[in-house]
């Protein structure tokens, strides 16, 4: 298998030399013009800037992609899909574990496709004899249909979808299409991914449906937490990911992903693991496989249907790639693939373990910019503030693109600040915790179905709030307002999970979620007017 | 996917080839059939057109009439080129071409007997016929199933859809936002940055400096360490310090740096109601540029650098120290350093002319020497204010009560009387407005040894009685409130 050509390793490359740019050009001289502080200082200074460097390379590799992604890449993996001589195989794996969502399995079924080229089988790892009830009721004389179930849970989906390939010998399909509990599908899906198939190179093991919020009309109904979470899938998607075929790694994140039988056999299936898409994506790869977006087959996805949810979603991502640089990211290091996408992985990666580094830096960066401002000196250069400022623009015209409007992307922006932040905490101990310790599978719920708890995460997010609002009062700086919007998003955890609610309490909630963001706008304005000079 | 090409003589089989042409358009699509004529330009070369032709293609019909052997075997003796028969001849060799023989206008089936070697395959291949007669169009209909049928059997078309990388317009947005954030980043930091200081409100400055009678107050020599540095005294020592010089009549402090805690000293200043104007020592330290910028809410004027401290300093670096305080604060901002050295570059960095008028006095006091001594040296300097239209404030303008034989408080009280009604004099002053920063509040007994004067030490204007711990004003201090009868004189005289 041959090694894709890496037309545009500059995007991966512009912000690491940014970056240098900025500590070679602003920082060092800034250093070298401190006065003397004192040894705790000094080295507390040192732990913060370096973090900081990571931070600001990390949130630049992934604005540049998003960036590119606002012009097309020079040309798509596939070829212009037109017809094709033979009809391609399809087994689609519903893949459930009491999260079954009728609607979403009657799309896979309706499909306006060969009757004789696909069929659809049930993944059903449930336990709940209700779910399994439903499905059997909506599978019974249906021809194209195979429920396939067993006996224990081991290997999370991974392990469900590898049973079913083994089961049904799945060399009768020529691609497997991977759909989840709450995913729904056009009636066309399976006839474009005909031609994305048809058109997709011998190397490719794996096509990755693309999402398209143009397409909303057709999921159901939803709240305004589900509202706003759905635009992140796009998000990643298509401002994230479209680049990285041709710059970067594109990895497979789940979204309806064709796996190639071929491929699906020679990798030896998906990795037992809960990041199993992003694992069978770098252990194709070192294989010599690639994965492609499709050319035009696409879907509806669904964000997180409330805030509890998007804990439980946001926990096991970062519990997964805790899991993934354990396990699977090395070997990775070690294979065939180009050291482009060995460093896109490296920095994709770094985003989820950043999130414990985050909050240890903000407590150290509020006593160091306490200790500075109290010398009365400045807390950062100017150039520097000038590029968090930047920075922050910058995403602006992203949120605008995903979003449609002006006012769409201010209402995300501040959204998502809220809620990232304050399911933070959590995550981050999630990730720590998960280097030790292998992680179990938290479902994610979907549809009607009851939420875990998150009873823990909210009183740790609510000490951790709690703790960040003491620093804020105690260490004041101009950096107080910005540890103080993290504060205040933590300290809100309790009443974000009535953000989706129509009563009383999820009003407020939607009002105050607001309230990070202008606190988190405000102290970056005052850092960069006040605070550096 | 594969193209039909039709291969048949205008004369004899045109019509029908052209409506079997027509129902395979109708059935297959327009762009999958080929009429060998009509898609080879003129000029181009039929071979390479044909193989070209042939290549794409996935099954060649052959239309064959009643005198379609005759016309061959014709051709082959009058040796010209016979362009269907090649098209057969071609086809019939590549193996991922059908060929289908369509018999028309009754035509008999061609035995392979009677066919050149080249063309006996044409024979075995299994052919169609079209009838003429109420049968033809039926026949017609049936050749184009059976034509499909020949195509490949498992055949569909996908829809066409627009691949997802193509122009959306959420992405014609976003670029357009996008250079709309970049042009708000840089007009924000072209704002903060890059755009010049503001212009200063002049009138306001002519107020500031000449309403006000102004002191310097420097209290690092209070005390010194083993190294003999200054070490400043406590803050509310300062802010006692303060309280003596607001008492004493003054309206206005200089400071000396904006080092350390003296960074403080125009908050507590300010709270007196005192105005300030904050000195930074060193222009080439940013830190004590950051320090003297915060204090800008407390700050009504900035002077930058001492003729110590900026020896050898080059003059951008005082030009950027300017710059950056004037753009940060909005305060007016001037640079200082001897009059001798203080020249047309030095006064055009800053808002107003602030000259150290600090002078070498001989041993022998003589006021009118000194004074016109003065006159003498700062000459200059007010024809710059006068050309550049600026105020002129002599800064350090001193004059020792002790330290030489002969001084005393009266000599020090003369000096300034005779200085002010000389700077002030209309005809024989500087002709142009001037003032002045009397050095100092206190005396700095520090000032001993090195490039200090004998006298250095002993300037201070206001004196703490070592037995009761009041302060009292030397004379001259009311000398210097004369010129400022808003401001009066509120300490015991000494």
């Amino acid at each position: 298998m041959k090694t894709p050509i890496l037309k545009a390793a500059w995007l991966v490359l512009t912000p690491a030399v940014l970056v240098a740019a900025v500590i070679t050009t602003l920082v060092a001289p800034w250093f070298r013009h401190r006065p003397d502080l004192g040894a705790a200082v000094l080295v507390v200074s040192i732990i913060t800037t370096s973090i900081w460097m990571l931070l600001i390379w990390l949130a630049l590799h992934r604005l540049v992609f998003q960036l590119a992604a606002l012009w097309p890449p020079p040309s798509s993996s596939l070829s212009k899909p037109e017809a094709v001589k033979s009809v391609p195989r399809f087994g689609v794996f519903y893949t459930t574990c009491d999260d079954f969502v009728s609607e979403s399995l009657l799309s896979c079924i309706r499909q306006d496709y060969p009757e004789d080229a696909f069929k659809v089988i049930v993944c059903d790892d449930s336990r709940e004899p209700g779910n399994r009830a439903s499905i059997d009721a909506l599978c019974s004389g249906q021809e194209r249909v195979t429920v396939v179930r067993r006996s224990e849970r081991s290997g999370f989906k991974a392990g469900n979808l590898n049973h079913s390939f083994k089961l049904l010998q799945a060399d009768a399909f020529d691609w497997i299409v991977v759909v989840d509990a709450d995913q729904i599908l056009s009636s066309e899906f399976l006839s474009r991914l005909a031609g994305d198939a048809a058109a997709a190179p011998e190397h490719a093991a794996c096509i990755q449906a693309v999402p398209k919020w143009q397409e909303k009309s057709m999921l159901p109904p939803s709240g305004p937490f589900q509202q706003t979470m759905d635009e992140d899938a796009c998000l990643v998607l298509n401002r994230d990911l479209p680049w990285r075929s041709h710059a970067g790694f594109y990895p497979c994140l789940g979204r309806v992903a064709a796996v190639r039988a071929s491929a699906w056999n020679a990798v030896g299936g998906f990795p037992e693991c809960v990041s199993e898409d992003y694992a069978f994506s770098m252990a194709a790869r070192s294989k010599g496989w690639v994965c492609i977006p499709a050319g035009s087959a696409s879907l509806c996805d669904r964000g997180p249907r409330d805030f509890a949810a998007f804990v439980i979603q946001l926990s096991k991502y970062a519990s997964g790639t805790s899991e993934l640089i354990r396990y699977g990211y090395f070997e990775f290091l070690r294979g065939p693939a180009h050291w482009v996408e060995k460093l896109d992985v490296s920095l994709w990666l770094a985003g989820y373990a950043s999130m414990p580094l985050v909050l240890l830096n903000l407590p150290l960066s509020a006593w160091l910019a306490h200790v500075v401002w109290q010398q009365q000196l400045s807390l950062l250069p100017p150039g520097l503030a000038s590029i968090f400022v930047g920075m922050t623009l910058l995403s602006f015209p992203v949120l605008v693109s995903v979003t449609d409007t002006i006012g769409g992307a201010m209402h995300r922006f501040f959204w998502t600040f809220a809620i990232y932040n304050a399911a933070l905490p959590g995550a981050a101990v999630s990730f720590v915790r998960h280097f030790w310790k292998r992680p179990v599978f938290r479902r994610t719920p979907k549809g009607n179905h009851p939420a875990s708890s998150v009873r823990t995460e909210s009183c740790i997010t609510v000490l951790v709030g709690m703790t960040f609002t003491g620093i804020a009062f105690g260490w004041h700086s101009p950096f107080s307002l910005l540890i103080g919007s993290v504060a205040a998003a933590q300290l809100l955890f309790p009443l974000f999970q009535h953000l989706h609610a129509s009563s009383g309490t999820g009003a407020v909630a939607r009002t105050l979620v607001w309230l990070p963001g202008i606190m988190f706008l405000t102290g970056v304005l005052d850092i960069w007017l006040r605070g550096s000079c | 996917m594969g193209k039909i090409f039709i291969s048949y003589r205008r004369h004899g089989e045109g019509d029908i080839a052209l409506l079997l042409a027509k129902a395979l358009k109708a059935a297959f699509g327009e762009w999958r059939v080929i009429m060998d004529i009509s898609h080879i330009k003129a000029g181009t070369d039929f071979w390479k057109s044909l193989a070209d032709a042939l290549n794409d293609t996935e099954l060649v019909v052959v239309v064959l009439g009643p005198g379609w052997l005759n016309t061959v075997r014709e051709n082959e003796r009058l040796g010209q080129t016979d362009y269907m028969r090649s098209e057969i001849t071609q086809a019939l060799a590549m193996t991922h071409v059908k060929v289908v023989p369509v018999y028309v206008h009754d035509a008999s089936m061609l035995l392979e007997k009677d066919l050149p070697d080249d063309l006996k395959q044409l024979a075995k291949n299994e052919s169609l016929q079209i009838h003429e007669g109420k049968n033809k169009e039926s026949d017609l209909k049936m050749v184009v199933n059976e034509l499909g049928r020949s195509l490949e059997p498992e055949e569909i078309i996908i829809p066409v859809r627009l691949p997802h990388h193509q122009e959306d317009p959420s992405r014609r947005r976003g670029r357009s936002a996008l250079f709309a954030a970049i042009f708000a980043w840089l007009a924000l930091v072209a704002w903060r940055e890059w755009l010049p200081p503001r212009p200063i409100d002049k009138v306001a400055l002519h107020h500031l400096l000449y309403d006000n009678c102004w002191v310097t107050y420097d209290p690092s020599g209070k005390t010194l360490d083993s190294s003999r540095l200054p070490v400043y005294p406590p803050l509310s020592e300062m802010e006692t310090d303060l309280q003596r010089i607001k008492a004493a009549g003054f309206s206005g402090i200089l400071t000396t740096s904006s080092h350390l805690v003296m960074a403080d000293v125009p908050r507590m200043a300010r709270n007196l109601g005192l105005n300030v104007i904050m000195g930074v020592w060193d222009p080439a330290d940013r830190a004590e540029l950051e320090r003297a910028i915060r204090q800008a809410p407390y700050v009504d004027a900035y002077c930058i650098g001492d003729a110590q401290a900026q020896q050898g300093l080059p003059v951008e670096i005082l030009e950027q120290a300017v710059w950056l305080v004037k753009k940060r604060t909005g305060k007016p901002v001037a640079v200082s350093d001897l009059v001798k050295k203080y020249d047309d570059r030095l006064a055009r960095s800053g808002d107003w002319l602030f000259p150290d008028a600090h002078l070498t006095l001989a041993d022998n006091p003589d006021i009118s020497r000194d004074v016109e001594l003065l006159m003498q040296s700062t000459k200059t300097m007010a024809k710059l204010a006068q050309a550049l239209d600026c105020p002129l404030i002599f800064k350090n303008v001193a004059y020792p009560h002790r330290g030489l034989k002969n001084f005393s408080d009266e000599l020090q009280r003369d000096y300034f009387r005779q200085l002010l009604i000389k700077l002030n004099d209309a005809q024989d002053g500087h002709v142009t407005r001037t003032s002045i920063v009397a050095q100092e509040a206190f005396d700095a007994p520090w000032k001993v040894g090195g490039s200090f004067l004998p006298w250095d030490p002993f300037t201070g204007l206001l004196e703490l009685d070592p037995v009761n711990g009041h302060v009292r004003a030397k004379p001259a201090v009311e000398e210097i409130l004369r010129w400022y009868p808003h401001l009066k004189l509120r300490l015991p005289p000494e």
